[in-house]
Formats: C-alpha cells, structure tokens, sequence
C-alpha cells in the first residue's frame, strides 16, 4: 500500500488566481491603450480642426440706377470649408452667424438716424459704423466631415422687406448710399461672424449636469470665424 | 511588487475613467460608479489571495498608490507623447485632484478585496488540511 500527498487545493486555486490576474492585467493594459489612443484623438480633433471660411453677398431687385427695390433682397451665403486632420469623424450641428454692413451714411453724416443702434468700430484715429443686417437663430447642418479630410458646410441667411422691415430699409438707405457714391450697391463693406459647432463621432455628451466642464464640453468642437461686433 | 504594479494598473485606470468617462474605453455619458466597484472588487479578491499573508497584502495595497497615480498621469498626459496639448502638471493635478475618490476608493476595496481574498486561502487550507488524505 502506498500513500500519496492528497492534490494541494490551495496551489491549484492560486495557479487559478495567478491565471485570473494575468488575464485581467492583459485586459486593463489594452483598455488604458485603448482609452489613451482615444483620449489623443480628441485632443488632437480638439486642437488641430480649423475653419476656412468665405462670405458672397449677393441682391436681387437692384434696378437700373444700382437701388435696392422694395422687393429687392440680400442673400448672403455662407460657406466654411472644415478641414479635420485629425482621425475622428466630426458633424458639423450648429452654425451661428451674423452680418453688419458698414452705415456708410452714418459715418458721413448723411443719415443719423442709425447711429445710436450702429456698433462703432474704432480703427486709430477713425470710427467705423456698423448696421447689423442678419443675425438668425442657428442652423443645425449635421454635416459629416470625414477623418483626415475636409467637406463644406453651406448655409445662406436671406433678408427682405417682409422678413425685417426696419433692417430692409437700412439695406435700402447704405446701398443707395454706395450705388451713388461707390458706384455700386454691393460696394458697402460687411463684416461677417459666425460660430461652427463639430461634435466629435463616438464621445458621448456628459450626462451629470454636475459634471466638470471639461467634461461638458469635450465633445464639442467650437470655432469662430470674424470678428463679433458689440 | 507585482501585485502592487497590477493594483496600481486597476486604479490608475479607474480613477482616470472616472475623471474623463467619455474619452475612455469603454466610453459613457457618465462614469458608472458599478463597473468601477465590481472592477475594483474582482481584482482585488484574486490579489488578496495570492498573498500569502495579511502583512504582505497591507504593503502591497500601500505600493499600489505611487503605481496608480503613475498610470493615472500617464494616461492624462498621453496626447503630449505626440506633441499634442500642454501643461501636464495641470493635467496630473486634475487627474488627481478629480480621481482622489477613486484613489481612495481603490485603497478601501484592495483592503476589503484583500482581506476577503486572504480568509477564502486560509479557509482552503484549514479545508484541505482536515480532509484525510487519499489512498490510491
């Protein structure tokens, strides 16, 4: 009869243990790659997406000595080239804009009407008025922009007698103005602001309204273009 | 020391989930305080219980700190590997100032995990101890 050590329990469960831990290490080193690789790529889209934009102004219902008619319009349209060097796929969801015109009138005197409503824009020893024509609600795009790539948004804000009396006959009184003066209705200077919101594909917007604000935001993309006039 | 670097490993990247929920992986609207538990748990029973006393296990919950705030500001500082981003005292700072719950947490449920990981070994020994031995 021969007797033998029974099987030790203790060192198989710990074999086990060591198996389990291994696994989970793998696992946890993975993850925080994994979470870093991310976490770069936001920063990165964060850092590195910027904005080209251009403005056109353009008018309908200009007769033939270069005045703005009743039924006359402004269209201005808006378009941002969004170039993402990153390799996170953006949308473009919201996009702000406002136009002032310069109050050419204003500034020479012709027409006071305006000025306590127009922003002086001061430049060295000269004031530039500003009327603002176009301010609307924001626009939700939803535009893609594809990783390492660019795409356009396009967003065109029209104006005329019906939309806004008050701001139509601004138009109408500085682009008379420039029709007789600069020769041209479309000569008056503008000054174009907007702000483009890009959501980044794949960050999920906190949901704790305590969260951080650099949680709150991480997702967003915001960039402007132009000067905002107060 | 290992076991301190793998508890170290687990809450490092607890606390910088719970700091930056949505830019880990997996991602979420909002850190789950659940997951974060279960995983602090479950790595902690399996460590407790390879250590072969409560001695050991105390010194290495006490090395597992320097070993997680490393992996935390590791983590937090990673885009300026690539040269992307600035500041990374501010980044440790907010990393830690943000996590220290979870850093504290992490210690909490080593010494609990630990400790739990520890009497299942010594009952498998008492276990294993009084069963007669077999004869083949």
């Amino acid at each position: 009869m021969k007797w033998l050590r029974p099987a030790d329990p203790v060192a198989r469960v710990e074999r086990a243990a060591w198996a389990f831990l291994g696994a989970i290490a793998v696992v946890l080193l993975l993850l925080s790659i994994a979470s870093s690789a991310n976490y770069t790529s936001i920063v990165v889209a964060q850092e590195n997406v910027y904005v080209v934009p251009s403005f056109r102004v353009a008018f309908t219902g200009i007769d033939s000595n270069g005045s703005l008619e009743a039924d006359g319009s402004v269209t201005v349209t808006a378009d941002f080239d969004i170039v993402n060097p990153s390799d996170r796929f953006l949308h473009a969801t919201q996009v702000t804009y406002c136009g002032w015109i310069e109050d050419l009138p204003a500034e020479t005197g012709l027409n006071t009407s305006r000025v306590a409503s127009d922003v002086v824009l001061v430049q060295g020893a000269s004031s530039r008025y500003f009327f603002r024509m176009i301010c609307p609600p924001p626009s939700m795009p939803r535009n893609p922009i594809p990783a390492r790539g660019n795409a356009s948004v396009v967003v065109a804000y029209s104006m005329d007698r019906r939309s806004d009396p008050p701001s139509f006959a601004a138009l109408q009184n500085i682009t008379d103005y420039a029709a007789h003066v600069l020769g041209s209705a479309t000569a008056a200077p503008w000054n174009h602001w907007a702000l483009v919101f890009l959501s980044i594909d794949g960050v999920p917007p906190a949901t704790s309204p305590t969260a951080g604000s650099y949680i709150l935001k991480i997702h967003l993309i915001a960039r402007q273009v132009g000067t905002y006039l107060v | 020391m290992a076991l301190a670097a793998f508890l170290g490993l687990v809450a490092g990247y607890s606390a910088f989930y719970a700091v930056y929920p949505n830019m880990t992986v997996p991602s979420a609207g909002e850190a789950s305080f659940g997951y974060l538990l279960i995983l602090l748990f479950v790595t902690s029973v399996p460590a407790g219980f390879v250590t072969s006393n409560v001695q050991d296990g105390v010194v290495q919950v006490f090395l597992s700190i320097p070993f997680s705030i490393a992996v935390a500001s590791v983590l937090s500082v990673s885009p300026i590997f690539i040269g992307v981003g600035a500041q990374a005292d501010v980044l440790v700072y907010d990393v830690i100032h943000n996590g220290f719950f979870i850093f504290l947490l992490a210690l909490f449920m080593d010494v609990i995990g630990g400790s739990v990981g520890l009497s299942f070994r010594e009952r498998l020994i008492v276990r294993a101890s009084a069963r007669p031995p077999r004869v083949r």
